[in-house]
């Protein structure tokens, strides 16, 4: 043997050491990219089919009409669209002989939250644009809207919170908001709003002086108007305004505002306020349905008799669709809105639909459909009713992939029986909805509100290191909603039941403002608040409870609306803590597989409250 | 291993093998810049990032980082404990001495291992009383006993891995070393935030990281694992400690 043999016989298992170290290691990531790639593969392929061909359908394509055409959709995109279309082989066609394909909607008024993402999607409104809640949850609709896989919401864009003064409209319903006051740095702010993710920045311009009543709120100023609509500009977002007077909307419009979420109903708009937006190309969502609900209409229940709509309504749609803002009549301020909006439209000024629902009179998707015809009463044709829910908020909120059925953009789309370039009735025939290319599930049976589940554990929170819950979420509630003017803090304390590190301290005040005024904590079972969730398995709600001595109500809400009663019990708190345990039967007329929402919550008599709560567990 | 000597009697090797792993604890417990950091770290980490600061109430971060600081736990304890006593040892000589006593050579080798294998054992019982305590994760028992061997098993690469290094490495670069190793590594495998909260790149680079692959082991217990097969990682990992093992072997054979 000679010395290199040997030297080579030494060596090799360092070297086979090393190449299998190198090998495997290369090999390691090449199955793992080639397997998260048939992840991302096998997500983002619809369920349903991977291509689809629309065919035969007149086409109203956002703009323009096809009187007869193809469409092809590719993973969750639009690949090709016009009248001579080949369909290639191998691939699933829908024949759309007398059906008209329409861009999936778009609602420029929501406040969507609870399941209004699944309610729009229902009825065809594929895309919302959110204009006032919580900015935790925009980087997640931000995902969502991204996403190309099949899915069961429409996506969202929205404003996070709507800029407002302190106690102005926008801060009543039940969440904190943080406003403008005369300190406020308002580069700084609209710069903190934008660091959220909000998509658009929204003002709220309203005192209540266009409706009559004595009561007025506090709002934003000329100056501060001024400032936001600078700062958003600044910050590259649109800035767009509730009012509901011509006054303050003319105060808006000299601000540099790009667009009113409301059309003013106090008085028809003159003829220098017409030409002054046409000039500036400003747009207008007149929210007629709405308007039509605080003018006492009853356009929401006409709307929810509709056999088109009625099958696909969820008990609470229907119930919201049937109230009122209002119930007094007051038919001018509707005629009023529909002469501005025909005078508005008239001089060229962009008009979009939007609804505000999940407002009385309205409800998610449904009256996006019932805004449309209210579009065309007030003087647009069905062809431009159109445009404005479908390629025109697209342009004007700057959503590139979706708006028009085009190459590339995606594949969200609506089918109808009949033709709404003619009848824009027709839009509320639904006979297919295609979201992110994937056919939407659209059968009654999801118009039923389906409870969510929880998990098995019986402990809610122990509040030991915050305030977070085992499932669901804590939030405050007040009469503020209902338009009282109790308040409420909520926070996690040091110091709780049986020597425990923590606990939930809620403290505030009961004011007049409201016939049966309540302030404190909402704790919400399902995801989303008010959302349903099914406990028909618990048996007792167990707490333990220290206070001031008042008498305090448990309020559980349940049931298929969420404007229903709550049931009640009250307990005792106490200077020392003590366990409470109520029974969940004695809470009279529940549903407990549906429940929405549990409150402990003080009323009568007016003054201030403080209670602390531990150990929350539904057993 | 060879373990036949020729000393005259037959010896019990599991008493060899305990009475070294007693001294060597000893010596480790004298050492508390090892012994706090190895020990205390993954928890407080987990504390801050998994508990305080974690997501409200999903307990999708409290199991998440459950899995992951129990790895980042084993790794340390496998990593320092070997490169670290295994360089000094080296250059005082510490091998010749031994190689002139009468006790089997592996006896080295299994006291640290089964150290290491100690160590990472206190971290995830460490972890798993704060995560149901604090975090309110719940597991079924089968889970936890699979999450704690997979953690326990889990040091073994690491251990390979800090032998090599403390083959190769001075008594004074060691520590350095395994710093610029372990850290960087515990953050591309996603142990401290999950991956899809970086840039796609490291994503894809994770299948570099033998502990990436541990991770990936572990979240499979908790229900939170990605898309690569198990074969994938459980191949990755008992490649590495091989081919440590012999590449370090070959050099102590050589050095000692």
């Amino acid at each position: 043997m000679t010395q290199t043999d040997r030297q080579g016989q030494r060596r090799w298992p360092g070297v086979a050491a090393v190449v299998a170290l190198v090998a495997v290691l290369g090999a390691a990531v090449a199955v793992a990219v080639a397997g998260r790639e048939q992840a991302t593969d096998s997500t983002a392929a619809p369920v349903t089919e991977g291509r689809l061909a629309i065919r035969n359908a007149r086409i109203f394509d956002g703009v323009d009409v096809i009187e007869r055409g193809t469409v092809l959709v590719r993973d969750g995109l639009i690949e090709a669209v016009g009248a001579d279309v080949a369909v290639p082989d191998g691939v699933a066609v829908v024949d759309a002989d007398g059906k008209t394909l329409l861009p999936g909607l778009i609602d420029a008024h929501v406040h969507a939250w609870g399941n209004a993402q699944q309610d729009m999607l229902r009825f065809g409104v594929t895309t919302g644009l959110d204009m006032h809640g919580m900015p935790d949850r925009l980087p997640a609709l931000r995902a969502q809207r991204e996403s190309t896989a099949p899915t069961t919401q429409a996506d969202l864009w929205a404003a996070g919170y709507a800029i407002t003064a302190p106690g102005g409209h926008g801060t009543q319903f039940g969440f904190p908001v943080p406003t403008v006051d005369a300190d406020t740095d308002i580069p700084a702010f609209i710069a903190a709003r934008v660091a959220e993710g909000d998509d658009f920045i929204k003002l709220i311009v309203e005192d209540l002086s266009g409706y009559g009543g004595t009561r007025r709120l506090p709002t934003l100023t000329a100056a501060q108007v001024r400032a936001v609509v600078d700062a958003a500009h600044a910050q590259k977002r649109i800035a767009v305004a509730h009012v509901s007077t011509q006054a303050s909307a003319r105060a808006v419009l000299d601000a540099g505002i790009d667009g009113f979420v409301h059309v003013t109903d106090d008085a028809v708009v003159d003829d220098a306020f017409v030409v002054e937006v046409a000039r500036r190309d400003v747009f207008v969502v007149p929210t007629l349905v709405v308007i039509a609900s605080v003018a006492g209409a009853d356009a929401g229940r006409q709307l929810a008799d509709d056999p088109a709509l009625s099958p696909w309504l969820t008990p609470e749609q229907r119930d919201s669709l049937g109230a009122r803002m209002s119930t007094a009549p007051k038919p001018a301020r509707f005629t009023d809105a529909i002469d501005s909006v025909r005078r508005l439209h008239a001089a060229g000024v962009t008009i979009l639909a939007g609804s505000d629902a999940p407002n009385s009179g309205t409800a998610q998707g449904a009256s996006l459909h019932g805004e449309l015809a209210l579009l065309v009463q007030a003087g647009l044709t069905p062809q431009q009713a159109l445009v404005a829910a479908t390629s025109a908020p697209a342009t004007r909120f700057g959503i590139a992939d979706r708006g028009r059925i085009a190459p590339g953009l995606r594949a969200d789309l609506v089918l109808v029986d009949g033709n709404p370039l003619e009848d824009i009735t027709a839009t509320r025939r639904i006979d297919t909805v295609w979201k992110n290319g994937a056919r939407v599930e659209r059968t009654r049976s999801a118009a039923a509100a389906s409870a969510g589940t929880v998990p098995d554990d019986t402990r809610i929170s122990d509040f030991e290191t915050g305030l977070d819950a085992r499932f669901g979420s804590w939030a405050p509630t007040t009469d503020q909603m209902a338009g009282g003017a109790s308040s409420v803090a909520h926070a996690r304390i040091d110091g709780g039941a049986d020597g425990s590190a923590g606990a939930l301290s809620v403290t505030g005040e009961i004011k007049p403002g409201f016939a049966f005024p309540w302030s404190g904590v909402i704790f919400f079972p399902a995801a989303q608040a008010m959302q349903p969730a099914d406990l028909s398995s618990r048996k007792t709600l167990v707490f333990h409870v220290r206070g001031d001595g008042r008498r305090y109500s448990a309020l559980l809400f349940s049931g298929a609306s969420s404007n229903a009663m709550p049931a009640v019990q009250s307990f005792e708190a106490g200077s020392g803590w003590t366990e409470v345990r109520l029974p969940l039967d004695g809470f009279a007329g529940a549903d407990l597989s549906q429940v929405r929402g549990i409150a402990w919550t003080a009323g009568q008599p007016e003054g201030t409250f403080a209670f602390a709560l531990d150990d929350v567990e539904l057993r | 291993m060879d373990t036949t000597l020729d000393t005259g009697t037959r010896v019990n090797l599991w008493r060899c093998y305990l009475l070294d792993t007693r001294c060597e604890l000893l010596r480790l417990l004298r050492e508390p810049m090892y012994i706090i950091p190895t020990l205390l770290f993954p928890a407080l980490f987990y504390v801050m990032f998994g508990l305080l600061l974690g997501g409200r109430g999903s307990g999708e971060a409290a199991r998440y980082l459950l899995a992951t600081y129990g790895v980042f736990g084993a790794m340390g304890a496998g990593l320092f404990g070997f490169a670290v006593t295994l360089a000094i040892d080296r250059e005082r000589g510490f091998f010749a001495l031994r190689r002139a006593l009468p006790a089997p050579p592996s006896a080295w080798l299994v006291s640290r291992l089964l150290i290491a294998m100690l160590f990472a054992l206190v971290i995830v019982l460490e972890l798993a009383a704060l995560a149901v305590v604090f975090g309110g994760v719940s597991m079924t028992a089968g889970q936890w006993a699979l999450l704690w061997t997979v953690t326990v098993l889990g040091a073994l690469p690491f251990c390979a891995i800090g032998l090599l290094l403390g083959s190769i490495a001075s008594a004074n670069a060691a520590p350095a070393w395994v710093n610029l190793l372990f850290l960087p590594m515990a953050f591309l495998s996603g142990l401290w935030l999950p991956l899809s909260m970086l840039p796609g790149v490291f994503a894809t680079l994770a299948p570099l990281w033998p502990a990436w692959h541990l991770a990936q082991v572990a979240l499979g217990v908790t229900g939170q694992a990605g898309t690569a097969p198990l074969w994938l990682h459980l191949l990755v990992l008992t490649v590495v400690t091989v081919a440590c093992c012999v590449l370090a072997l070959r050099r102590l054979a050589r050095a000692v």
